[in-house]
């Protein structure tokens, strides 16, 4: 029965007070995370689930630096699991919302490196921005897609691709993100005006 | 807005044939050596460590009366053996019936429990009885040291082995807690209180939130179908602070800084009861802490603040009944009552 082990955080205690069902035939995301807590085992359930798609965000994003990535998400989520939220039964969000973070991270060193080496060759000295798009961020994107997310804040630009390329819905995003609900509408309708005005405006040409 | 602007955006995701297999093996194999790494660290896997317990508690069950005889030898020292639990004076006789507030039984309780002497003994030992609604129930052993360390039996006559083995499964678990209640009875309770909300992952602040209305939260889980949380802080401060309460239960400091920091609490709750002769404080979270779908309850000595009983469960049931009995115990008698029994 449950507590015959030793005093674990809260979360455990406050997901395991709620009487999870065991694990059977077909547990839940939720289910998995927390099982996972005292048996890691199960971990690697949640990873044959949610890895493909996981993997080719990571990937559309990132290129081959996403597949470090995907993995990394997975080892981060695993050492989070304690946290994990046990009422959202779809663990996508949480997923994603690491890989988010990992990924801004992994631009944010690129952005870094590529600053360090325009200052050494005095071609320029503007500090970093996680909102400008960096080099390796531009290749992958390609010259149309560098275009239209221009100048968009990071912010805007992660939760408009959590949309559009990662399936996840606005409530999804703004679990995944840890942002309110209103904050992801705002942000993904700030990022859409400038989508469409690239749109538009190659049009006119 | 049409959807022209996310059909042309999902048009130029890049085109993957096929899933990379080698790349998902590759991913599989660090994440399986990652978690073996990781419960490594804390000296144990937790999987192995549950089944192995679940099965030591059978065979152990009949010789419950052995154990606590020999344990009872082995923890009653000059020092140790303390019952924390029962002052040697009357407390403050907080009347109750209160939401967290300044001013509040808890924080009457916590002024009158912070000028307790210093305990005996280097260590606080919790007896923890899990009781289910079916009716089963089973009691294990904690044992948190002043030093950090954390050991845990399945029978108490187990400990002075976890003890003399140095079995220490602590990992630096509960010492943010702790930290931060011991902070509270210092005086800066508002810091103290965010320390607790991240004592978790210290490295990732949670912001303390307007708390949804009990209309939002009650609109909220009608459209989602799950239990709404009023406020993510409230509900780490108030989890947080339970663990701290339970693992430094036998520090008057400790106690005295969780009941500080409980006290700011939007939606706790706190009403007089007795328990087996003694007076208590029953402190119920409220919606800010759970939401609507769960309630949790700590009923603490009304005199002294030490945990006596965890309930949770649904509005009007009970899922699980945790009661403690707590008292002070020191480590090198444990060992020592450890080698001398072998």
């Amino acid at each position: 029965m449950d507590n015959t082990y030793p005093h674990s955080r809260t979360q455990a205690r406050l997901v395991l007070a709620r009487d999870v069902p065991r694990l059977v035939a077909a547990p839940s995301d939720a289910e998995l995370v927390i099982a996972s807590v005292r048996d890691p085992d199960a971990f690697t359930e949640l990873f044959e689930r949610h890895w493909e798609s996981l993997y080719r965000f990571c990937l559309d994003r990132a290129g081959a630096g996403g597949e470090d990535i995907a993995a990394e998400a997975f080892r981060v989520a695993f050492d989070r699991r304690r946290r994990y939220d046990g009422r959202y039964s779809d663990a996508r969000p949480w997923l994603f919302g690491i890989a988010t973070n990992l990924l801004r991270e992994h631009f944010r060193t690129a952005r870094r490196e590529e600053s360090k080496l325009k200052r050494s060759a005095a071609l320029e000295a503007m500090p970093p921005s996680d909102d400008a798009l960096d080099g390796l961020e531009r290749q992958l994107l390609g010259p149309h897609l560098t275009a239209a997310l221009q100048g968009m804040p990071a912010a805007d630009r992660d939760a408009l691709l959590l949309l559009a390329w990662g399936d996840l819905d606005y409530e999804q995003i703004a679990a995944a993100l840890d942002i309110p609900l209103g904050t992801v509408r705002s942000r993904i309708y700030r990022a859409r005006q400038r989508v469409r005005a690239y749109l538009q405006a190659s049009e006119d040409q | 807005m049409s959807n022209h602007d996310l059909d042309w955006l999902a048009a130029q995701q890049p085109q993957r044939i096929g899933l990379d297999r080698a790349a998902r093996e590759r991913a599989l194999l660090a994440l399986v050596q990652h978690t073996r790494a990781r419960s490594g660290e804390r000296g144990v896997r937790l999987g192995n460590l549950f089944r192995m317990r679940t099965s030591g508690f059978a065979a152990a069950t009949g010789a419950v009366a052995v154990a606590a005889a020999l344990i009872a030898a082995v923890l009653v020292p000059s020092t140790a053996g303390t019952d924390v639990g029962r002052p040697s004076a009357r407390g403050p006789q907080a009347v109750a019936h209160h939401h967290g507030a300044v001013g509040s039984p808890l924080v009457r309780l916590a002024a009158y429990v912070s000028a307790s002497p210093a305990p005996a003994g280097d260590a606080t030992l919790v007896a923890r009885t899990t009781t289910t609604n079916s009716g089963n129930s089973v009691t294990v052993y904690d044992l948190y040291a002043d030093n950090g360390e954390y050991f845990f039996s399945p029978t108490e006559s187990g400990l002075a082995g976890q003890v003399s083995a140095d079995n220490n499964l602590a990992g630096g678990l509960f010492a943010r807690e702790i930290a931060a209640a011991k902070l509270a009875a210092t005086g800066d309770v508002q810091t103290a209180a965010q320390d607790m909300a991240d004592a978790p992952d210290p490295d990732h602040t949670i912001s303390p939130t307007q708390t949804a209305s009990p209309a939002d939260l009650a609109a909220k889980q009608a459209a989602t179908g799950i239990a709404q949380v009023g406020s993510l802080y409230d509900n780490w401060v108030w989890e947080n602070s339970q663990d701290a309460l339970i693992a430094g239960s036998g520090d008057p400091q400790v106690r005295a800084g969780v009941l500080q920091i409980l006290a700011t609490l939007p939606g706790v709750a706190v009403t007089n009861g007795t328990s087996g002769g003694q007076p208590t404080l029953v402190l119920s979270a409220g919606s800010p802490e759970l939401g609507s779908g769960y309630t949790e309850q700590m009923t603490i000595n009304a005199d002294t603040g030490v945990p006596i009983q965890f309930v949770g469960g649904p509005p009007g049931g009970v899922t699980a009944t945790i009661d403690y009995t707590v008292s002070r115990v020191t480590l090198a008698n444990l060992a020592s009552g450890s080698a001398s029994s072998d």
